[in-house]
């Protein structure tokens, strides 16, 4: 009976002390906890911490930084090397003009293989090149203050400056706060007022006056220069536009010595560049008046469209032509002048130009297509036109030029196209056209058309094939 | 929307480029020269803006563009959720 009653209170006893060790247990698990608690606590202090530190940073950075990028700006006609940052950043826009003006090695290199990455690559400084030179006109264009009555006078060397960029093909605006009627009367006046292309002449500031300029010509940004003679205008300029390149009217002489004021082809296309402004811009005006449909419209500017196998003297313009044609380009191929003239030659293609004129003056060479000839079958390599004739409705002419001919020679016809994200509408020409997809290897589409239901070409345009 | 109201909208737009008097809803756009290919862009462009979806490559079928009924067809079947 003893024995059982200290074997229960020995029971008792253990029982007691495992119920102790738990408290003692839970008692830990309850410190330890606290502990990691303790530690999640200050571990987020920590990160909130770095963060505010690091915002300071940019805030350092942005109130520190800025102005000395402001001020490399504002030096940048006097010390070209800075301009080398700059030109990293600028948005897909810009790089489209870009593009235009590449290297010839690096053209070659994506001829066959083509990527397209590889076209929007930023590009070095020298090869920038300036496409529309805009001008101030107080104290820079001429010497004098307009507006305060003074008698100005057109300074010496602009006139000749003028000239030389425009017979390179790059065109002249206006950006001037001043009375738009008495500052025009005065280029007149000076016999310069054909020479700017949308003149911005009014009191807005000169950034919003460069807009309006770029997409009225169209040309990317960083295909601008601006003359100014006051650094507030220039600094505002580079600013809002860090793209566009700001020179001091000081420096104005300079210009055409500059190398983005020397472009690497200067073709026929060239030298009426800003005649072929001028009547689009004759053009556009009664285009906008004109309220009846558009085939109607066509048919007012009595246009004259030709097809002639590529001459030497056409070829230059046709390298340029596969260089800055992107959006309505079927392939994207890039050819140098020897490549074209060797095709010329060549009995195994066929290189033709297609030209425009209307009524209002000439488009130029604005259409370029490369034919494989194979046994039996005809394979379009190239087909371009420029972006200039979009909305004339020529491009089916040449697509069903090709398709006629093929049918009189009694061959197959193929095209290839190599999408990309602008020539969509190449895309939809072909297949619109009655081609039909036989196969896509990579990228790279090959249609073909059965060569049925050639449409007549349309009346509102005169059609000159010379034969090949 | 409607058939009607869709077909109206296309109309509409079509009427700027098509100097054809009382259009017909079967009438043949592309094939019988009516209008030109440039225009296939705009026309493609106007139902993306207008029906808002995108016109895949697939799409792009003469078939599917070449009368005012053929889109309105092609329309309802691609923007019906």
């Amino acid at each position: 009976m003893l024995l059982l009653l200290l074997f229960i209170l020995l029971l008792l006893l253990l029982f007691i002390f495992i119920l102790l060790l738990l408290l003692l247990f839970i008692l830990l698990f309850i410190f330890i906890f606290i502990f990691i608690l303790l530690l999640l606590f200050i571990f987020i202090l920590l990160l909130l911490f770095i963060l505010l530190l690091l915002l300071l940073l940019l805030l350092l950075f942005i109130l520190f930084l800025l102005p000395i990028s402001k001020g490399k700006i504002k030096s940048k006609d006097k010390d070209k090397e800075q301009d080398k940052d700059k030109d990293k950043d600028k948005d897909k826009e810009q790089e489209q003009e870009k593009e235009k003006e590449k290297e010839k090695e690096k053209e070659k290199k994506k001829k066959k293989g083509l990527n397209m990455k590889e076209i929007s690559t930023p590009h070095s400084e020298e090869e920038r090149k300036i496409k529309c030179v805009v001008w101030d006109l107080d104290n820079t264009l001429w010497n004098g203050v307009l507006i305060e009555g003074d008698a100005v006078s057109l300074r010496e060397e602009v006139p000749k400056i003028i000239n030389i960029l425009d017979s390179r093909g790059i065109l002249h605006s206006v950006a001037s706060k001043n009375d738009y009627g008495q500052a025009m009367e005065k280029l007149r006046e000076f016999g310069l007022s054909d020479y700017f292309l949308y003149p911005q002449i009014h009191w807005d500031s000169k950034v919003r006056s460069l807009k309006k300029i770029q997409k009225s010509l169209n040309i990317g940004m960083d295909a601008f220069a601006f003359v100014d003679d006051q650094p507030f205008e220039r600094e505002e300029v580079s600013f809002s536009l860090p793209e566009v390149l700001c020179i001091d009217a000081a420096h104005a002489n300079r210009l055409p010595d500059m190398p983005e004021m020397n472009p690497r082809f200067i073709t026929d296309e060239s030298e009426i560049r800003r005649q072929m402004y001028l009547s689009d811009i004759a053009r556009n005006k009664v285009e906008d008046g004109y309220t009846g449909p558009k085939e109607e419209f066509l048919a007012t500017l009595e246009m004259n469209f030709s097809i002639s196998p590529a001459k030497e003297e056409d070829l230059k313009r046709a390298e340029e032509l596969t260089m800055r044609t992107h959006q309505l380009n079927t392939t994207g191929y890039t050819y140098s002048y020897n490549e074209l003239n060797e095709f010329r030659k060549s009995e195994d293609h066929i290189l033709l130009v297609a030209a425009l004129e209307d009524r209002y003056g000439t488009y130029g060479k604005i259409g370029l297509m490369l034919i494989e000839r194979h046994e039996g079958l005809w394979l379009i390599k190239l087909l371009l036109m420029s972006c200039r004739v979009m909305s004339r409705g020529v491009g089916n002419i040449m697509i069903n030029h090709l398709r006629r001919e093929a049918k009189k020679q009694g061959v197959r016809l193929q095209a290839e196209l190599l999408p990309t994200d602008r020539n969509r509408m190449m895309y939809m020409t072909y297949k619109f056209a009655n081609f039909k997809e036989v196969r896509t290897t990579d990228e790279l589409v090959l249609f073909e058309n059965d060569l049925s239901n050639i449409p007549d070409f349309p009346e509102y345009v005169k059609i000159r094939i010379e034969n090949y | 929307m409607t058939t009607n109201g869709t077909k109206e909208k296309i109309r509409s737009f079509l009427s700027k480029y098509i100097k054809k008097k009382d259009l017909k809803e079967e009438d043949e756009l592309f094939t019988s020269r009516l209008v030109n290919s440039m225009f296939a862009m705009q026309l493609v462009l106007f139902i993306e803006k207008e029906f808002s979806f995108k016109v895949e490559n697939e799409d792009l079928d003469l078939k599917n563009f070449n009368s005012i009924n053929a889109i309105s067809a092609f329309v309802e079947r691609k923007a019906a959720p």
